[in-house]
């Protein structure tokens, strides 16, 4: 296929090129539509997290076997739509493919639904050769053409617009890393300290606070030491960063005068942290406040060394302080039971896999790990709507953080619950 | 991932084992006995390893043969279980063994009440073996002493560079992904079969694992420079090396690859132009054959990732591997849930040392994982296969396992060494009357 080749070259490309060819080849097709038929992907409903132009890239491959085979054709929209467009194409080829790319995101709600269903929302067929459907999905094309131009406007005001902080630039790596490490060890550090308070509801619906978290704002350091890099592009040279973030965050704590501090602190940290000699300094300077200080350790780091992570915790229980588990959301959850790691508390991202349109059976597994967590040991964290917390009190959760919860301890604050922080 | 460094050794200790063995042979006690040898009684210079190992030596012969299961406790007793046929051999034996420390009190003041032996008839004495042996397995138990785990304090890290060389900081970091990507790594390649074992321990491959061995990495690419120092910076490297790896893949030249093969992956490798270079450029038929090996937390660093690139190469041919497990990991990673063929399970003595209670435990999780999809890695010695094959795993790899390969090979050669000796001496023999028959 002469279209078919140069296609999806550039992926994610917002000028609409694609959209323009195909409503260039339906208005071919409308001359002698007799064979022709048409599939629509909507990828454009996938989660967030899965449209990626990595996952759509090979995604389309799953169709390479119909359009070198066949007389089809398949065009990639800027939303990252797939529409093939095929010609005496037998269907159950189709079907494969189509099947192939289901499998791909067999984790996401889009493909929930059963192939040809009333549920179904991945795909959508058109009969070419009926003069309705094919005004119809060149209504369809248009529309899209016209939203990707939009967004391409969009997008150039806002890349110009100064005050929409970006975390883009160049990615991490070994080159850049060890400059960017180097001004993270002199960078002034306690300006960038900010703290999200996290609260219990009670049942009758008074708040009280459970901890403030202390953290390193990243966008703000990105700006200060780095502001042509993407700090979070490579996950693991970001840890190393992590580690070297830690040691400054718990100088600048351990210089606070905890006698007049009576909210509880928690920190986020490495295992490898927690081992090291700048703990044992931190703990000295903290001596019986260790109570009121809280370590949050992510589940990866937990993961990739379950006996060190036994040491640690053990050492930090046996000297006053308490252990969150965090880094985990609804998905990692029904792959990882952390019931069996006996930490104080298990801190789990809010998301939408948490909302109503998820299956039941998804909804009600996380519910069976709430229970044998113990309702009591889970903080629902990045909560951002009172709908989150609504949807949680009924599973008996009780412990909120998040943007939304801000507003909240706000307002604590100003009533006098909430002392100084 | 290459392979860290090597798991530490210990001084295998069989008292869980002998327990399980026990209570295994409760359907089997007929026609089997058991004799203790109080080894542990001896004056300490006579229970030094070489005697001990010489004493358990005697008994080779039959365990060979299968006749019998030996057992050499922490405190140096031994206990041997055979076939009540063997009676009269097995007490030859220990009658051997007894000379062998004729000189010590224990066999010099022999009495009823402090006994160089104690025999017993499994049907008709069962429940006191299994008292004796519960009650030696507990003294074990009680007697371990947690083990010092990894710990970077001063001490350790200075240790540690000692021995390994200074840590990787991010600059050296940079300059090895350099040299890295200019170096011929083929010669790093290292193999190491999968295998399973059949009653003889002779191994029969099922498919071999390909490796760069960080240890001669460092010392050829790096000296003086700990690769392992920082876990993430060695992570960021393993992707540098996956690429590598493909890229000899790739070359059928540079490495010779033949049956299944396994390797080391990151999933974010696997959604890189690299793999899709590496997978335009194999046969279809060649990616049934392989096996991509992925750390448990490089799935968890984005799942969604791993879920879609699984699913990927799943659909391909491909078969994945959950590597890196330990038997506490198992219990909270599913692997049917990760959709992974197969999961690599860390030899560690401590599954031995937990008693009844973790063999249970472990033996739960490889029925529940698939006892076809469990690969016992690092076994480093035969107590590790034993424990394997009492929890129902088929698969091993590690050091030991190649030691068994060569052993096995050299047998074999042996073998047509000696066919080819009797030949030619048949071969000779003719000629020798030829001679006679001419003069």
């Amino acid at each position: 296929m002469a279209e078919n080749s140069a296609a999806f070259s550039i992926i994610g490309q917002k000028n609409a090129e694609e959209e323009k060819l195909l409503l260039n080849h339906l208005h071919r097709i409308g001359v002698n539509p007799q064979g022709w038929y048409g599939v629509h992907a909507h990828l454009s409903g996938l989660q967030p997290g899965n449209q990626q132009p990595k996952y759509i890239r090979i995604a389309t491959q799953a169709f390479d076997v119909v359009t070198n085979n066949f007389d089809s054709t398949l065009y990639l929209m800027s939303n990252f739509d797939m529409i093939l467009i095929s010609k005496e194409t037998p269907i159950e080829s189709i079907d494969e493919a189509l099947s192939n790319v289901r499998s791909l995101f067999s984790e996401d709600p889009l493909t929930e639904g059963e192939e040809g269903s009333f549920e179904d929302r991945f795909t959508t067929w058109y009969d070419l050769s009926q003069n309705s459907d094919l005004t119809a999905l060149d209504a369809d094309v248009k529309f899209l053409s016209e939203e990707a131009e939009q967004k391409r406007v969009q997008e150039e005001e806002e890349r110009t617009s100064s005050l929409i902080n970006q975390m883009d630039g160049a990615p991490l790596t070994a080159r850049n890393l060890t400059v960017i490490s180097e001004k993270l060890q002199r960078v002034q550090i306690n300006g960038l300290v900010q703290y999200q308070s996290a609260i219990v509801i009670e049942p009758d619906m008074k708040g009280r606070l459970l901890f403030n978290e202390h953290f390193i704002s990243m966008s703000d350091l990105q700006r200060r030491i780095a502001p042509d890099t993407n700090l979070f592009g490579n996950p693991w040279l970001f840890s190393y960063l992590t580690e070297l973030l830690d040691k400054r965050l718990l100088s600048v704590i351990a210089a606070r005068d905890f006698s007049v501090t009576r909210d509880a602190v928690s920190l986020n940290m490495n295992i490898s942290t927690v081992l090291s000699r700048e703990f044992q300094t931190f703990h000295r300077m903290l001596g019986e406040n260790a109570k009121n200080v809280l370590i949050e350790l992510q589940m990866v780091d937990v993961l990739s060394d379950l006996s060190t992570f036994h040491y640690a915790k053990d050492s930090l229980v046996d000297n006053g302080y308490r252990v969150i588990l965090d880094g985990l959301n609804p998905l990692s959850l029904q792959f990882f039971d952390p019931s069996k790691l006996s930490v104080d508390y298990v801190k789990i991202a809010w998301g939408r896999e948490f909302k109503a349109d998820t299956t039941q059976t998804k909804v009600s597994e996380v519910k069976e790990i709430v229970m044998r967590l113990g309702k009591d040991q889970v903080i629902l964290g990045r909560v951002d709507s009172e709908e989150a917390i609504k949807w949680a009190l009924s599973l008996g959760i009780q412990r909120f953080q998040g943007h939304y919860v801000d507003t909240i301890a706000d307002a604590m604050y100003v009533k006098g619950i909430i002392g100084d922080r | 991932m290459a392979l860290p460094a090597e798991s530490q050794t210990r001084v295998p200790s069989q008292e869980n084992l002998l327990l399980d063995y026990v209570h295994r042979l409760e359907k089997h006690r007929e026609g089997r006995k058991v004799v203790h040898i109080h080894l542990s009684n001896l004056k300490s210079f006579n229970r030094r390893e070489q005697h001990v190992r010489a004493a358990a030596s005697t008994f080779e012969p039959l365990v060979k043969e299968l006749l019998g299961q030996l057992f050499t406790l922490k405190n140096s007793d031994l206990f041997f279980v055979y076939k009540s046929e063997l009676q009269h051999q097995v007490e030859t034996m220990v009658q051997k063994i007894k000379f062998l420390f004729s000189d010590d009190p224990l066999v010099e003041d022999e009495s009823e009440a402090n006994p160089f032996a104690s025999w017993f008839d499994a049907e008709l004495h069962f429940n006191d073996i299994i008292q004796l042996v519960q009650g030696l397995a507990d003294v074990e138990k009680a007697k371990a002493k947690p083990t010092m785990r990894a710990r970077m304090d001063t001490r350790a890290a200075l240790k540690a560079k000692q021995e390994m060389g200074e840590p990787l900081t991010p600059d050296v970091l940079g300059r090895v992904e350099d040299a890295l990507s200019r170096a011929d790594l083929s010669n790093l390649v290292r193999r190491q079969f999968i295998c399973t074992l059949d009653e003889q321990m002779v191994p029969e491959p099922e498919f071999s694992e390909l490796f760069i061995s960080i240890t001669n990495l460092r010392e050829t690419l790096i000296p003086g420079v700990n690769l392992l120092a920082n876990r993430w910076l060695f992570q960021h490297l393993t992707v540098t090396l996956d690429r590598r790896m493909l890229a000899m893949l790739t070359k059928t030249d540079s490495l010779t690859i033949s049956g299944n093969i396994s390797f080391n992956i990151n999933v974010a490798t696997i959604l890189s132009d690299d793999f899709q270079n590496f997978d335009n450029n194999i046969t279809a038929a060649r990616r049934g054959n392989m096996i991509l090996e992925l750390q448990k937390e490089d799935m968890f660093t984005d799942l969604g990732a791993f879920l879609f690139a699984r699913e990927f190469v799943q659909a391909k041919g491909y078969r994945v591997c959950l590597d890196g497990m330990t038997y506490e990991a198992m219990e909270m990673l599913d692997r049917e849930r990760l959709g992974t063929d197969l999961v690599k399970l860390i030899w560690n003595p401590e599954m031995i040392d937990g008693g009844e209670e973790t063999h249970q435990q472990v033996r739960r999780l490889v029925e529940h994982t698939g006892p076809e999809n469990v690969v016992l890695c690092r076994v480093d010695n035969r107590e590790a296969v034993d424990f394997g094959q009492t929890v129902g795993i088929n698969l091993f790899q590690g050091r030991h396992i190649e030691n068994l390969i060569a052993e096995d090979t050299r047998r074999r050669e042996l073998l047509r060494l000696k066919r080819r000796i009797e030949r030619s001496e048949e071969d000779e023999g003719f000629y020798e009357d030829d001679e006679e028959m001419i003069e």
